[in-house]
């Protein structure tokens, strides 16, 4: 699966902010049901249920926070950008670069796909590289797009 | 003098040349003993006069006995127990049944291709039997490998243990063979009580010793320089008490070694260093001393039989023997079993073992000589340069860390239980990171910028770049001193790209996540359940697949696997073991597709 099927220009994120992983999480959640239309507190609690059983905090300032959500039309996928946060990474480093991934019900093996998708392409220390040079959101999803191979 | 000072100075050349060959080559164990091997060989291929006067098979098959003694003693001082007890079945059954096996397989490709009689056939495949020893370890130990606990213990304690079957057969070929010649009657009786024989009173004598040597050191005040030479001496008397009485030598000594190297004694560091360098010496002066041996001008002939035997081992006679018996135990996998079949090394024991038909003056003995440099040559090269590489391929390799946290232990005389370990500290060891240390834990002494500061001098932080000395007063603190002092072990190292999650996660909630289509079975089971279930004896890296998800083992507390990670993307790391699990997963998961469209 291509990422950039399933990340959108316009949903690529980069804040600068000081922010702690329960804020970081509520952030996204927020983002996402603007986006999808589904609620918020529904989004977040999905998301932190997830990180309660182990981290999606994958280590080298990467993490994937991810959830299967009821009532989900469409996969929705976001990229966020943001300041070193605490995340309880497998390598105890803070985070920075983050794909959010909520996935409908019914979405089947496209789940797996799209979350070995984006966790190959941040497993590339090139692309992390060049992700954290970059601050505009239109040459970020230009490297998204660039280094988007599908396997 | 000069009849001395030339071969010495030649010599030394040599040795110091292949010794900082190993500084070019991070893979430090192959290319050595390659380096000393091609050393020998020059000497022989220059006709040297003066070290050609070491040409004596009987003298060097001497040598090369005792060396092998020590580095069997080495490979079994420094085998853990803990892993012995958990791999000795399937390891020694390769060893023994193995090395029988390898020979069987191989007998007749030899017979047919070289046109040689059976019984010289199986003595020339006998003596390539077992695996090499020291260059296993080597290889194993070597920096930035990191092994899968079940598949470096099983191959460690395979190799030190298969020597005395090889040496065994070896010498029964040579037995029968001396018969023929003679045209006495060829008597077959005597093989097994007398191989029962050897590797009981092996066996017996070896603990025995094991148990005398741990009394007299630990009795005996001695000056700690002279512990090492001591054991040696006893080591060495071990060895050729038993072989006097009818045992193998080569077994007593790797017993009592094993059972030494996991006791404490009295001054274990020094021991265990010396030991090392022993093993070193051992192998450089065996390879050295037996390229010697090789006739140069007789290698062309049979460079093309050397090679192809070489393959047929590595590609068929090693991976069949050993998929037929590790067939019996689950708990490897395919991967697992693959990378044994790999690492069937061989080395300075087929060597040693080559050298014997020449001593006792049998007919083909130089060819068969020849044949065996050759393909222990192939062995060391191939094999010993592609193992990391197979390694990663067969999905039996753990991360491990650049720099392991350095720590040297000194032994305190007298108080036996006790030592000192010495922890050099980084930017990342927990307690530069601000760890707290429990009082028990609180250094003795710290040496910062060469100046040291005895406990309770008043230096609250510690920080990277001090040396830390730690009095340690039971084997029991080790580990939380290591973690403290120390880097996290590869042990605790997740694998990049996999989704750490808690193993208590039932498969309900797996599938509730996930969307996975779990066998109705195990619903109600937790991830830790189900290894429990398939691994009788379930480590850090066992994976299971389910659909299209692969679970690996990320850490184990008392025994219960308390982490896994959640791998998305097996295909992505590139490994056979992968390719081939899901190969054959293809059908079940054909027809679990079939079954969810059916559904829909």
């Amino acid at each position: 699966m291509k990422i950039t099927e399933i990340l959108n220009a316009d949903s690529v994120l980069v804040e600068k902010a000081a922010l702690s992983k329960k804020q970081l999480l509520e952030k996204l959640a927020h983002l996402a049901s603007e986006r999808t239309g589904l609620d918020r507190m529904l989004i977040l609690n999905a998301l932190v249920e997830r990180e309660r059983l182990g981290t999606t905090g994958i280590g080298h300032g990467v993490a994937l926070p991810h959830a299967r959500l009821e009532g989900l039309k469409n996969i929705f996928c976001a990229f966020f950008k943001t300041n070193e946060t605490p995340f309880e990474s497998v390598d105890n480093k803070p985070v920075d670069l983050l794909f959010l991934l909520l996935v409908p019900e019914n979405a089947g093996a496209d789940h797996l796909k799209a979350l070995a998708a984006l966790s190959r392409l941040l497993r590339n220390d090139k692309v992390t590289e060049k992700l954290r040079k970059n601050d505009l959101p239109k040459d970020i999803y230009k490297i998204i797009l660039d280094n988007d191979t599908d396997e | 003098m000069d009849f001395i000072n030339l071969p010495v100075l030649l010599f030394s050349i040599l040795l110091t040349i292949s010794i900082l060959t190993s500084l070019v080559s991070s893979r430090v164990g192959i290319p050595l003993i390659l380096a000393f091997l091609c050393m020998g060989l020059a000497v022989s291929a220059g006709h040297i006069e003066m070290l050609q006067s070491l040409h004596r098979p009987g003298i060097i098959f001497f040598i090369g006995s005792i060396a092998l003694a020590m580095i069997l003693f080495d490979s079994g001082f420094h085998t853990s127990m803990k892993n012995y007890r958990q791999n000795a079945k399937p390891a020694l059954l390769l060893s023994t049944l193995g090395v029988v096996m390898t020979t069987v397989i191989l007998v007749p490709f030899v017979h047919f291709l070289m046109d040689l009689n059976w019984t010289f056939s199986f003595l020339l495949v006998a003596m390539i039997s077992s695996t090499d020893s020291a260059a296993v370890f080597s290889l194993l130990r070597s920096k930035g490998l990191g092994l899968r606990e079940r598949v470096k213990s099983t191959l460690e304690i395979e190799s030190g243990t298969n020597d005395p079957m090889a040496i065994f057969l070896t010498l029964s070929f040579i037995l029968i063979i001396q018969q023929q010649l003679t045209n006495q009657s060829i008597q077959y009786g005597f093989l097994f009580p007398t191989l029962l024989e050897q590797a009981f009173v092996g066996g017996v004598i070896g603990l025995g010793a094991a148990l005398l040597i741990r009394t007299l050191i630990n009795k005996i005040p001695l000056d700690t320089a002279l512990y090492p030479i001591f054991v040696l001496g006893l080591t060495l008397l071990c060895f050729s008490m038993t072989n006097l009485l009818k045992g193998s030598g080569f077994l007593a000594v790797y017993v009592a070694g094993l059972i030494l190297g996991n006791t404490r004694i009295q001054a274990y560091a020094q021991i265990s260093k010396f030991q090392q360098t022993m093993t070193w010496l051992c192998q450089i002066t065996m390879f050295t001393s037996l390229g010697l041996f090789v006739t140069t001008d007789g290698l062309p002939q049979i460079l093309d039989i050397g090679f192809i035997l070489s393959i047929l081992l590595m590609l068929l006679a090693r991976p069949l023997m050993v998929f037929a018996i590790l067939h019996f135990f689950k708990q490897f996998s395919l991967g697992d079993k693959l990378f044994i079949s790999f690492v069937g090394l061989r080395g300075a024991t087929s060597f040693l073992l080559a050298l014997l038909p020449i001593v006792m003056g049998l007919p083909y003995a130089h060819t068969f000589f020849d044949i065996i440099f050759i393909m222990v040559l192939i062995s060391l090269a191939v094999q010993g340069f592609l193992i990391p590489i197979v390694g990663r391929w067969c999905g039996v390799t753990i991360p491990v860390l650049e720099t392991a946290p350095i720590n040297t232990q000194i032994d305190l005389p007298g108080l036996g239980d006790s030592s000192l370990i010495m922890y050099q500290l980084d930017e990342q060891t927990p307690v530069v990171l601000g760890e707290k240390i429990p009082r028990w834990a609180k250094p003795t002494l710290v040496l910062r910028n060469g100046i040291s500061y005895p406990a309770g001098t008043g230096l609250r932080q510690l920080k990277s770049g001090d040396k830390v000395y730690v009095f340690l007063s039971s084997e029991l603190q080790r580990p939380i001193l290591n973690k403290l002092y120390g880097r996290p072990s590869s042990n605790e190292i997740m694998t990049q790209g996999d989704f750490p999650i808690s193993a208590d996660t039932s498969f309900d909630e797996l599938e509730h996540l996930y969307g996975i289509s779990v066998d109705r079975g195990i619903r109600n089971s937790t991830i830790s359940d189900l290894f429990h279930q398939e691994f009788a004896d379930v480590e850090i890296g066992d994976r299971l697949v389910l659909d299209s998800i692969e679970l690996v083992v990320h850490s184990i507390e008392d025994g219960h696997v308390s982490m896994v990670g959640l791998d998305f993307d097996p295909k992505g790391k590139n490994s056979i073991h992968h390719h081939i699990k899901l190969l054959s997963l293809k059908n079940l998961k054909k027809r679990l597709t079939s079954h969810q469209k059916t559904v829909k």
